[in-house]
């Protein structure tokens, strides 16, 4: 049987696609080019940081490289990142299916993500957006006198790429599974997808109306947000956390699933708890749209609903906790070996409760006082998505690049990448939370002499990260050519995705797929 | 036995549920105007009820009955679809269409009434500037413009779906039918939400 | 599905578009006479039923396929989720301050009552730059 790599090679046959594994890899090409431009963004951030003074980039540029690091890497890399590449690629082989449930419509959300993307840069590439990645009114609309509208309309666009995303998963895990295979059969990896699915549906398009609302107040200017117009300033924030809170776990979730498959793969055992990591998804889905407030303590919101969002923030460390105790847990007694993605699936769960605990210091509203603002909150939010969810989308490309290629890629290489990476991230990022517990305030191109050390360290720190994002682009462009080819089943997994080829036939697997037991230990009947 | 893949009595199904997904979503991108409306409703009621009483209430209500009107026609053609009557569909979907048609001229009309009454919010707004009267105009004329571009889809909408009625030689099309069907109601539903709350405020000082 | 006539179907699509319509008539009616709040209270609680009569009859939500019944209840769920947090935050802004409170919020905010020439408001249209 011909792979899906074969069927079908040329340009025109890739760009009209609709096997939701080629929509996948058209997904991290894509993802791949905007990780490295909003990574380009973060470099420049980084070298100006390098001294107290603001010499390398004017304010006002400086202004619009943070803003173009933000949009770029929550909406172009971040948002989908796991789901639109290995959520795509996996989810059917997963629960043993031909294709999505809606193959044309997961070929239309691509392309819309393109247009929002290719938007995007263009409002960059005419000047920039100096609002930061919060567009935050009324200075979006009523004083910003860059290029808002552009890009404002360019994530509008994309937000629809995510739902038509999320609602081909939703349909497809609840139409597709293979008979056989009950929801408390089904791999954490697509308990996680549903969720973030839930997510992406029900918050992304109060995201969308949120960009309409501050381009009808920009274009006509009209108080919707305004306060000197009758506005309430205060209404944009809660759309728009609202949506953004919830998020973050369209970027952690998917991560968790990963790493949920990668933890008993190398420890050899059952993950633990298995149920009671299905509810903590579901839980964490639940809660974080309850909590969107912790983002607004001191903009003069109620002191009531303060409390209340306080609270129930602290909530959310419930599922988190019980994810993390049940990883380490699965450990416990396993016989563990320590390849890449293993190393980047432990580096995700000390990263993940580093930035979980410290998100509690932030939850707690006398002392988000202090520390909102300031670098505090950037160390923390590049804890959760840079330290979990990208260490868990490195780790997942490396898990399953045997089974999306047909090749293995060079170990060695890829343990020392996991490895760069880790110290990397937290040289990077540690000294930021110092830096901000000593009051160094954000977004600002220069800073008092004090600070220097520590950020000199955290830009050093950005230099070795670097090389930890640009080693892996080098040896797994390799391995696709000179790469050893792979088994089927290299790393001895459990799920359905291993019964088949690497790479997988056009059609997944060649013989119908029965479930009789649990996931983790198929009896797949036949496949491959 | 093969591959779950969709066979035709599992598609209606699938159909709507990623229908329903998709309405769900849509509800939720009406939710802030909904919220923007609350807000101001709640902290400048005096200058909301005097701006909803500048809207044109028995056109408002024309189109309202209008737009029910339309549903009913679309839910008579979905139902009808599964006894294969094939005129009587494609007639219900022509009339859905054109009731939609009728509702956005008048809305044009009120628009371009409004427009030239100065309730239009900015420098030269007609009525008072500071008591929330334009913050409900902001509300009103995004709401439904807004509302008009998905009734315009959906006209597009309907009225492909009577071209593929009127051609198709075999069996109704029954999952896009169904599909319309529900994309139509849940239009009919946000006016339904959006008459009270942008014509009705108070209309009696 | 079951078996249904034609004459069936239309006679229960007319009963539902004559109740809706009664509605209309019933909610434009009340919204004449001066209630006060009660007129959007009113205005709600008959918008409600007419979209519950839609979702059930027209959108056919009692059919034997349960999963659509459960995103309709969901997605309203979170909407009163949205509304319900963020109007009660709204209601309970300034009855007492705390230490952080910016000065501006201390006494309720007047609406409208901030300068309108705030220094630096951008002229518009925008020049590029
Ligand atoms: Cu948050």
């Amino acid at each position: 049987m011909s792979s899906y790599l074969t069927e079908g090679p040329t340009l025109r046959q890739w760009l009209t696609t609709t096997d939701h594994k080629k929509v996948a890899i058209l997904y991290a090409i894509a993802i791949t080019l905007f990780f490295f431009i909003g990574g380009a963004a973060a470099v420049i951030i980084r070298l100006e940081l390098a001294t107290p003074q603001g010499d390398l980039v004017p304010a006002q540029t400086y202004n619009e490289l943070f803003t173009a690091h933000g949009v770029i890497m929550v909406w172009f890399f971040l948002i989908p990142s796991i789901p639109s590449v290995l959520g795509n690629f996996l989810i059917p082989l997963m629960i043993g299916a031909r294709d999505l449930a809606f193959p044309r419509l997961n070929l239309a959300s691509w392309y819309i993500y393109l247009i929002g993307g290719v938007g995007t840069l263009w409002g960059m590439l005419l000047g920039g957006v100096d609002t930061g990645w919060t567009f935050y009114t009324p200075f979006s609309t009523m004083f910003s006198n860059s290029h808002v509208i552009i890009v404002v309309l360019s994530v509008f666009f994309t937000g629809f790429s995510s739902i038509l995303t999320g609602l081909n998963f939703i349909v497809t895990i609840h139409r597709l599974r293979a008979p056989g295979l009950t929801w408390f059969k089904l791999p954490l990896f697509v308990w996680a997808h549903y969720a973030t699915s839930i997510i992406l549906v029900l918050a992304t398009p109060v995201l969308a109306m949120t960009m309409v609302l501050i381009v009808i107040e920009r274009l006509f200017q009209v108080g919707i947000f305004d306060p000197a117009l009758g506005g309430d300033p205060l209404l944009f924030q809660h759309l728009f956390w609202f949506y953004s809170h919830p998020a973050v776990y369209i970027m952690v979730l998917p991560a968790m699933g990963v790493v949920s498959e990668i933890i008993p793969t190398f420890a050899r055992r059952k993950i633990f708890g298995y149920r009671f990591m299905a509810y903590a998804i579901m839980g964490i889905a639940l809660l974080g749209f309850l909590v969107w407030g912790h983002h607004m303590f001191t903009s003069g919101m109620s002191m009531y609903a303060g409390m209340t969002f306080s609270l129930l923030s602290f909530f959310v460390a419930v599922p988190s906790a019980i994810k993390v105790f049940n990883w380490t847990a699965t450990l416990y007694k396993g016989s563990i070996t320590f390849d890449a993605p293993m190393l980047y699936a432990l580096g995700f769960i000390g990263l993940f409760t580093i930035g979980g605990l410290t998100g509690l210091f932030l939850a707690a509203l006398a002392l988000d006082v202090h520390l909102t603002h300031t670098y505090f909150v950037v160390a923390h939010f590049h804890y959760i998505m840079v330290g979990g969810a990208v260490a868990a989308y490195l780790g997942g490309i490396h898990f399953w690049w045997p089974k999306v290629t047909g090749r293995m890629y060079p170990e060695m290489w890829a343990r020392v990448a996991a490895a760069m990476l880790f110290f990397g991230f937290n040289l990077t990022f540690f000294p930021q939370y110092l830096l901000g517990y000593e009051g160094m305030p954000r977004r600002y191109h220069s800073y008092a002499p004090e600070y220097q050390l520590l950020n000199v360290l955290s830009s050093a720190g950005a230099s070795i990260l670097a090389i930890g994002y640009l080693l892996p682009l080098c040896y797994l462009a390799w391995s696709l050519f000179y790469g050893r080819h792979a088994p089927s089943n290299p790393w001895e997994g459990r799920g359905l995705e291993w019964k088949t080829l690497s790479p997988p036939p056009v059609e997944n697997f060649s013989n119908p797929v029965v479930v009789h037991s649990h996931v983790h230990e198929v009896a797949g009947e036949g496949a491959a | 036995m093969s591959l779950t893949t969709i066979d035709d009595a599992g598609r209606l199904e699938t159909v709507r549920l990623g229908m329903w997904a998709f309405l769900a979503s849509e509800l939720m991108f009406f939710g802030p105007l909904l919220l923007g409306w609350a807000y101001g409703r709640i902290s400048m009621p005096d200058g909301f009820a005097w701006a909803s009483r500048q809207t044109d209430l028995w056109l408002g209500t024309l189109n309202t009955a209008i737009l029910l009107s339309s549903s009913a026609a679309m839910a008579l053609a979905v139902q009808l679809s599964a006894l294969q009557l094939k005129r009587q569909v494609g007639r219900c979907l022509l009339a859905c269409a054109a009731l939609g048609v009728v509702f956005l001229l008048i809305k044009f009309y009120e628009w371009h009434r409004e427009w030239a009454e100065h309730l239009f919010p900015g420098p030269d707004f007609a009525g008072p500037a500071h008591t929330g009267a334009p913050y409900f105009f902001v509300v009103y004329f995004s709401a439904t413009f807004l509302h008009a571009i998905h009734l315009t889809i959906g006209i597009g909408v309907t009225l492909t779906m009577w071209r593929r009625v009127h051609k198709s030689l075999g069996p109704l099309p029954q999952p896009a039918l169904h599909a319309a069907g529900l994309y139509w109601h849940f239009v009919d539903v946000v006016w339904v939400a959006l008459f009270p709350m942008l014509y009705l405020v108070e209309r009696t000082p | 599905m079951t078996e249904r006539s034609a004459v069936g179907i239309v006679r229960n699509v007319a009963k539902v578009w004559l109740a809706l319509l009664g509605l209309l008539a019933l909610t434009v009616g009340t919204a004449l006479l001066p209630l006060g709040l009660w007129n959007t209270v009113l205005n709600t609680v008959i918008a409600l039923i007419k979209v519950v009569l839609i979702g059930l009859c027209f959108m056919e939500l009692l059919r034997h396929d349960s999963l659509p019944r459960l995103m309709a209840v969901v997605a309203l769920f979170f909407l009163l989720i949205q509304l319900g947090q963020t109007i009660s935050e709204h209601l309970t802004r300034g009855i007492s301050t705390t230490p952080w409170t910016p000065p501006a919020q201390r006494a309720p905010l007047q609406h409208g009552g901030v300068d309108a020439a705030t220094p630096s408001r951008r002229a518009y249209p925008a020049p590029g730059h």
